[in-house]
């Protein structure tokens, strides 16, 4: 081989020991792997080596001389080992990575919010006439025009003035009882009517209504000892109601004749009975227990009160009804001291610009929806130490525009919904209510967002999410999901000194015993003398 | 589906953190347990190969290393084609492939394998030989080539790092160092772990590959293969039992010039790792599928992490919260694992370089390489597809190496070598 690279033409004897191949064999293509030792013969020129000295293993120019060479090895071998010290670094790096990353994940409380879609169709919300008037002139309770449609003898009243008791079919007069004085109980009213296929009154207790009772015209009727049970027919136009009067319950039991158990069923039955108050009228109720009346359709839920009517419910129970007390456009009602359970939708829903209610001291609990909601610009109003618990939404909520209410001193626990929830309702005062095991303890969201909301003083524990869309300073916020979990992060931090400690001494060892054990080959100097 | 889909995004969207804790245990490995014996080695050739384009490049690279105080015997070797000048003055040997040498292999690996036939007639083919395998476009440091020396492995190599000329104008190769990031986050997390612990590679870089005189008599060059010649050796290596090893010390390299020159080197490693993939004359089968499953994944991460992020944006699946805590870590640490590309490659210092200048690109550099990071992952994956597109280029087309040479026609380069293969 010459000096300018010709590898035909090197100069022999370069490479002493090493004689070239004899003739030039082309090697041909093959299809599989190669063998470990190339039986074919190739002619190989050999380059000649142009520096160091020829025969010399090598011919490196640079860091000639044992010595310096030594020397050499001996210091990259120091700056090796410094660098090398990085290792410890690195180890206790990736342990705080570990921890950060455990921290994260196991040291903070992840429980899955609960799905809260619950599947349920409710009718429509078209507006209809109120479902006093329309039984007064023979229609359906649930009927939205009440001028093209035609009356149904079937629909039947018994409207209960001051002077006088109407009785009324499909709409038409079917007779008139004048009453001396003004009627004061059902046991008068059934003695008067006279006709237990419209009152019934069995002497025991128990009054039958077999159409719709209405007080009207100011009048004011009083149900009591020594009537107990009162039983609504289950047939279409029966109702409890009081219409621009004053209607009293008292330590009565107000229920249908007969009841689907099905809840979903009865929603949707045109034949459950209800009470409703109407027109400034006056709904009172204490002592009593009503069950399972009221359907899914507008003021028919179950006790209601609507257009400027007032009242008040409690000391009594409500249960299985669709809505346990419901409001439209109400003021000043007071319900207290109840116990409302297992009803279809909500245990209390004032609603639709309803003012001043008072929801006080009650116990809601299993309804279907939440335990208490206010929805569509109920406003002024106070909602004080009741417990809603174990509904199948939320305990408490403010909804559509609610504002200027306080919700105080309530628990709500247990919900599978969430706590308390404002939905576009801001300037609402939450204060020192007990939130716990709920889904999302206090939940704020929609229009309005957080304006004018005061929550403090709040006890909210052991929900899944303390709180979505407000922050809870000044509240006493422990154990619920998506916090950090302070003993699981002691633990965590507390073992990466022990790990690292740990890791950097085993380390430490393993390097000093690879520099003592060097290598564990011996020299080897021809191909296949491998130790 | 909705069930197993969120599972399937959070281990896509785990694999950064995962690659840190593999990057680190590898690493920690060659720490604790790379083993050096000087004593067994008693000559060290350091080769470039080249097709004879890049002979400034060569010569830089030869002085460089001449600069070095190395501590041990050594001979510097350029094996180039036939039809370049010899000017390569500070070389001990300049060995020219025979324009009428053949062997099964071609290209690039027939030009070694004729190193290697060289080598044998000298008698170099033994276990006291060491040698390390240059391109010619990368420089190794000094520690690198002492490390590789020294290593008691039948084959090892060092980290691959596109430091040279990183980041530099114009911007098309600013964009291509940084998407060279990856390489450099790859070579530390999968060749530190399967190299140094496994033993069994699932990448093999060329560049900067040291073997034994016993390693290649007994693997040899000459495979039926136009490109991707280190990931069959090395795969082949491991496969006759060979011991494998893996050192953090920098091969430094440098990143294509050009768009063009980036597809040319994507398309032919694409498909040479396709045909070793599928030749089991190439490729142990072991080897294969484990390459096959690195490929999977990648394109696996990159959809399922998109349409993961996609449909949880449009709540179409939910993720528990542990889960989106993950997410977060993960997505810092696949940002930190970009900083530390960047913070590396641009850790080379010019001569003329100021302190300030150099500490001032550093920094640049490192936030570069994390705001370009979505666009790094995304163009590897368009590359592949694109070089799966583009079809098999069946030759070993180089590419430019330098930003003076990166103008000159490609081509020329490409038909001497097809010429040399005839």
């Amino acid at each position: 081989m010459n000096e300018r690279g010709d590898s035909r033409g090197a100069r022999p004897g370069q490479e002493a020991g090493h004689p070239r191949e004899a003739g030039h064999q082309q090697r041909a293509g093959r299809g599989e792997g190669p063998a470990t030792e190339p039986t074919l013969v190739v002619s190989v020129d050999v380059p000649a080596q142009r520096t160091g000295q020829p025969g010399e293993a090598g011919g490196g120019r640079a860091g000639s001389g044992g010595a310096r060479r030594a020397a050499l090895a001996a210091a990259r071998a120091t700056a090796s080992g410094a660098r090398g010290r990085g290792v410890y670094s690195l180890l206790a790096l990736m342990t705080l990575l570990t921890a950060v990353v455990l921290s994260v994940t196991v040291g903070r409380d992840y429980q899955p919010l609960r799905s809260t879609t619950q599947p349920f169709h409710r009718h429509s919300q078209d507006p209809s006439f109120d479902p006093i008037s329309n039984v007064l002139r023979g229609l359906p309770p649930n009927t939205i025009n009440n001028q093209s449609s035609t009356p149904d003898q079937a629909i039947r009243a018994m409207a209960v003035s001051q002077a006088e008791i109407a009785l009324l079919a499909g709409g038409r007069l079917i007779r008139t009882i004048p009453l001396a004085t003004p009627a004061t109980g059902l046991p008068e009213l059934a003695a008067a009517v006279g006709d237990p296929s419209w009152l019934e009154y069995d002497g025991g207790g128990q009054v039958t209504v077999r159409a719709a009772l209405v007080v009207v015209g100011g009048a004011a009727l009083g149900i009591a000892a020594p009537v107990r049970d009162v039983v609504l027919e289950s047939r279409r136009g029966v109702l409890l109601g009081a219409d621009g009067a004053a209607l009293a319950l008292d330590g009565v039991h107000v229920r249908p004749s007969s009841a689907h158990p099905d809840p979903d069923w009865r929603a949707v039955d045109q034949n459950q009975p209800f009470v409703f108050a109407n027109n400034d009228a006056t709904l009172v109720i204490s002592n009593s227990h009503l069950s399972h009346i009221g359907r899914d359709w507008n003021s028919s839920y179950g006790i209601s009160w609507a257009d400027g009517s007032t009242g008040s419910i409690t000391n009594s129970e409500v249960d299985n009804t669709f809505i346990g007390v419901y409001t439209d456009k109400a003021r000043d009602i007071t319900v207290a001291n109840n116990w409302f359970h297992d009803n279809t939708l909500y245990g209390i829903d004032p609603h639709s610009g309803s003012t001043g209610i008072v929801v006080r001291q009650n116990l809601s609990e299993r309804n279907g929806r939440h335990g208490i909601i206010f929805s569509e610009d109920v406003t002024g109003s106070l909602v004080e130490n009741n417990i809603t618990r174990n509904n199948h939404l939320n305990g408490i909520m403010m909804d559509a525009g609610s504002t200027g209410n306080r919700i105080v001193g309530n628990t709500a626990t247990g919900n599978r919904g969430d706590g308390i929830v404002l939905a576009s309702s801001p300037d609402n005062v939450l204060e020192r209510n007990i939130v716990t095991h709920n889904r999302v303890g206090i939940h704020v969201h929609g229009d309005g967002g957080t304006e004018g909301i005061t929550i403090r003083d709040n006890h909210v524990a052991g929900n899944q999410l303390a709180s979505q869309g407000i922050a809870l300073a000044g509240n006493d916020v422990i154990d619920n999901g998506d916090q950090w979990r302070p003993r699981v992060l002691a633990v965590i931090w507390s073992l990466v000194p022990i790990t690292v400690v740990l890791l950097v001494s085993g380390t430490a060892v393993l390097r000093r015993r690879r520099g003592r054990s060097g290598s564990r080959r011996t020299r080897v100097t021809a191909v296949g003398a491998r130790a | 589906m909705r069930t197993w889909l969120p599972w399937l995004g959070l281990v896509a969207f785990l694999r950064p953190m995962i690659e840190v804790f593999i990057l680190a245990i590898g690493e920690w490995w060659f720490h604790a347990g790379f083993k050096e014996n000087r004593s067994l080695f008693r000559r060290y050739i350091i080769q470039i190969t080249t097709v004879g384009r890049e002979q400034d490049r060569v010569n830089e690279i030869i002085r460089e290393i001449r600069s070095y105080p190395m501590t041990m015997d050594y001979q510097i070797w350029v094996v180039n084609e036939p039809g370049n000048d010899d000017v390569y003055p500070d070389a001990d040997r300049v060995v020219t492939v025979p324009l009428d040498f053949s062997c099964v292999a071609q290209f690039k690996a027939r030009a070694l394998e004729y190193s290697r036939l060289v080598r044998r007639e000298l008698g170099y083919n033994t276990a006291d030989t060491k040698m390390t395998f240059l391109d010619d476009d990368t420089s190794p440091t000094w520690e690198y080539l002492e490390t590789a020396y020294a290593g008691d492995y039948d084959i090892c190599q060092g980290v691959t790092a596109p430091r040279i000329g990183y980041g530099a104008r114009p911007f098309s190769h600013f964009l291509l160092s940084h998407i060279d990031d990856l390489r450099f986050h790859n070579c530390m997390t999968y060749c530190s772990s399967f190299q140094g612990i496994v033993g069994r590679p699932l990448f093999v870089h060329g560049e900067g590959l040291t073997i034994t005189g016993y390693t290649e008599e007994t693997v040899t060059w000459d495979w039926r293969i136009f490109a991707s010649e280190d990931l069959t050796f090395g795969c082949n290596a491991a496969a006759k039992g060979l011991r494998w090893g893996f050192f953090h010390e920098y091969i430094q390299l440098t990143s294509p010039w050009t768009w063009k020159a980036y597809f040319k080197q994507r398309r032919r490693w694409m498909w040479g790792n396709i045909h070793a993939i599928v030749n089991r004359d190439v490729l142990p089968l072991g080897a294969a599928i484990r390459i096959a499953i690195r490929y999977f994944l990648s394109l696996f991460t990159f959809l399922a992490s998109g349409i993961s992020i996609a449909l949880i944006l449009t709540h179409t699946i939910d993720v528990p919260g542990w889960a989106h805590s993950l997410f977060w870590c993960s997505l810092a640490v696949w940002l930190l694992n970009f900083a530390l590309s960047g913070w590396v490659n641009a850790g080379l210092r010019q001569p003329d370089q100021s302190a300030a200048r150099f500490w001032l690109n550093r920094v640049a550099q490192t936030f570069a390489a994390v705001l370009l990071a979505p666009v790094t992952a995304t163009f590897t994956i368009v590359a592949l597809i694109t070089t799966l597109y583009m079809g098999n280029p069946r030759s070993f087309e180089v590419i430019a190496k330098t930003a003076a040479t990166s103008g000159q026609r490609e081509q020329g380069g490409r038909a001497l070598l097809r010429e040399g293969a005839r």
